[in-house]
């Protein structure tokens, strides 16, 4: 009788292990969980230009081909000092071409940087940002 | 009134007709005990007294299965040490705390990648962080299980060793009581029984 008890509890314990296994999905930008969501692609042929020798403002050109509409509403711009190195997010534009060096608040000095961009759509919970482009190498003259 | 007196005494006289005569004989007779005499009848109950004696011993030191079972429940392994069991005891606690310990560790990992998870924004990112939480949450349950395992064998275990326990404890009270009545004498060895 006991045996069976204890048989009975084991199996109970296992079945509530069993029924809690498994981790939801809960991001609701995650395209997995919700078929609606469109990750934006990956940007092509991706141009960089910087500025020509001595500029007195430096900056760097780039330009790409346009993702369709309805996956993307917009890019980020990423700077980073090597191609493994971290980038950091240094311009949104809302177009295929950015100009990075003409707003104000950009900081562009002579020297070697990687450029990448991602495309980002945009939904009511966030925007989702779609995979970045490989690194391109630009030199910022002095 | 006349008929009220009739019916009381034919009731009366009904029972008596039913009523078994009591046997005194049958009552006071020892033989049926398997006793011979006054000194059997004496002995079977100085074996009787001795046999309560026992049993109040008996009932002083066993453990109640009840409540080792409680305690097993709460801390595995406590219900052994009470059986003076302290090596299957040790042996129960420190696997469940490992269990546990392990389950708790990869149940803190997974959480740190799900949170991670949740705030993602970026398609590699939300990706990445819901891999890296899946499988430490799965070593979080197998430990668990492993946990739940050991905790109700640990039950069934503390069940076993307890009656096993009590049994010895009887055998014990039983031996010691032969051994206090063995005495040795210079004439030789002489059992009181």
């Amino acid at each position: 009788m006991k045996k069976r008890w204890t048989i009975y509890l084991i199996l109970f314990v296992l079945a509530g292990l069993l029924s809690s296994c498994g981790l939801k999905r809960n991001n609701p930008l995650d395209p997995s969980s919700d078929p609606t969501i469109i990750v934006p692609e990956i940007i092509s042929n991706l141009e960089i230009y910087p500025s020509p020798p001595g500029a007195a403002n430096k900056f760097v050109e780039m330009r790409w081909r346009a993702n369709p509409s309805y996956s993307t509403d917009g890019y980020y711009v990423y700077r980073g000092l090597g191609y493994f190195s971290t980038f950091t997010i240094v311009d949104t534009v809302y177009t295929n071409n950015a100009s990075h060096g003409s707003k104000p608040w950009h900081r562009v000095v002579p020297g070697e940087y990687y450029y990448k961009i991602s495309a980002f759509k945009q939904y009511p919970d966030g925007r989702l940002e779609g995979r970045a482009c490989q690194p391109v190498w630009v030199k910022v003259p002095i | 009134m006349k008929r009220t007196i009739l019916l009381v005494i034919l009731l009366l006289s009904a029972s008596l007709a039913l009523a078994q005569r009591f046997d005194i004989e049958a009552f006071s007779d020892s033989t049926k005990y398997g006793w011979e005499n006054y000194l059997d009848r004496a002995e079977y109950r100085e074996e009787l007294a001795r046999k309560q004696a026992l049993l109040q011993l008996y009932e002083l030191e066993v453990n109640s299965l009840r409540k080792g079972v409680l305690k097993s429940m709460v801390a595995p392994g406590w219900g052994q040490f009470e059986n003076k069991q302290s090596l299957k005891g040790s042996i129960f606690l420190a696997s469940e705390i490992a269990m546990v310990g392990a389950s708790l560790y990869f149940y803190d990992r997974s959480n740190y990648y799900y949170r991670r998870y949740l705030e993602a924004t970026q398609v590699e990112e939300i990706e990445s962080n819901y891999n890296a939480a899946v499988a430490p949450r799965q070593y979080s349950l197998i430990f668990a299980g492993v946990g739940a395992l050991i905790w109700a064998y640990n039950i069934f275990d503390v069940i076993q060793s307890t009656e096993e326990y009590n049994a010895k404890v009887w055998q014990r009270i039983e031996a010691k009581d032969i051994e206090s009545r063995l005495r040795l004498q210079g004439a030789g060895i002489e059992i009181e029984f």
